[in-house]
């Protein structure tokens, strides 16, 4: 049975949409640290996490919680998936332009869980998400953090795949 | 049952896709594998909350066994099948790696329904073939855009020391 939670054109859709216009108009214009693939694998990557948590937990059987105006699956769902994309791309341009390494790893990725938390708490005040059907939110603290650990080895994976081939003398 | 065959399966197409020869290179084929995944997971998604053509199993572990189908056996599949296609010269190479694809995929279908992990609702495994070849050629879309990108920017300004 379809649980509908809202009927309008609001506040949940335009920051869907407003979120996702705002962070690829900033990839666009930011000076380009990555090669177009590369690019495109950091977005992909945050796009595919995060459906593959939500179409896991927010579905039945689980079906833990639901996302946007009523449990169905409508367009606007898949764009707040999409919008998991430019955040996982800056993940990877900060952690790059930061030159992070050792146990400022830590420190890192609890802050970017932390924003992420944030981020969560105000897409539920605007009905973006529903966990009433008893979703614990701190649950997606060890999401995130493991997300973004396996976005980190994903970046070091890319790197050295790109330093052998270099070496090899293939350009990839 | 279920379980126990779908993660068998896993390990084989996992040690497969490991060892063999590549065309495309590992960021090329992680991106095809990702698109595929978010692919498949909207087609399941579609199908059993929106059409409801499929019946998804209420019990837990089957879920696994359907999560597991969806997330890394089908994608990886696909990379397989990109892979060889392009590798191939010969075209009856290409319909018979092809074919051979499309066979597993399809017996993919064929356990999910036979264990329960599926149920077709005004569904049959014709319509499933047509999705299957409908992967295969997606497949081959994405794997045709990164190889363009990649000849276009080849050249392109940044910093490559990443």
């Amino acid at each position: 049975m379809t649980v509908i939670y809202d009927t309008t054109f609001n506040w949940n859709e335009w920051f869907i949409i407003l979120t996702l216009l705002t962070m690829s108009v900033m990839i666009w214009v930011m000076p380009k640290i990555f090669s177009v693939t590369e690019g495109i694998a950091f977005f992909v990557f945050g796009v595919f996490a995060g459906m593959l948590f939500d179409h896991t937990i927010s579905v039945e059987p689980w079906d833990l919680y639901d996302v946007n105006d009523d449990s169905s699956y409508q367009v606007m769902d898949f764009l707040s998936y999409v919008m998991y994309g430019p955040f996982s791309y800056f993940f990877a341009y900060i952690y790059k332009r930061l030159h992070i390494q050792g146990f400022f790893h830590i420190g890192f990725i609890l802050v970017w869980s932390l924003f992420a938390f944030l981020l969560e708490w105000i897409a539920v005040k605007i009905g973006l998400f529903h966990f009433d059907k008893g979703y614990p939110m701190y649950w997606s603290i060890p999401i995130y953090m493991t997300t973004q650990s396996l976005l980190v080895i994903y970046y070091h994976v890319i790197r050295i795949q790109r330093l052998s081939n270099r070496q090899s003398g293939w350009n990839s | 049952m279920a379980v126990p065959i779908t993660v068998v399966l896993m390990i084989i197409v996992l040690f497969f896709v490991f060892f063999m020869k590549k065309r495309l290179n590992f960021l090329q084929n992680t991106i095809l594998y990702m698109v595929m995944a978010i692919i498949t997971k909207n087609y399941f998604s579609i199908m059993v909350m929106e059409l409801k053509l499929y019946k998804n199993a209420d019990d837990s572990s089957l879920f696994i066994s359907l999560l597991i189908d969806r997330e890394i056996i089908i994608p990886i599949l696909i990379v397989i099948f990109v892979n060889y296609f392009i590798e191939f010269r010969a075209w009856y190479k290409k319909i018979v790696v092809s074919i051979i694809i499309i066979g597993c995929l399809q017996l993919l279908d064929f356990f999910s329904v036979l264990f329960g992990v599926i149920e077709f609702v005004r569904w049959n495994m014709f319509y499933e073939l047509l999705i299957n070849m409908s992967y295969l050629l997606i497949g081959l879309g994405i794997c045709k855009t990164l190889l363009a990108i990649r000849s276009h920017w080849e050249g392109q300004q940044y910093d490559s020391n990443l």
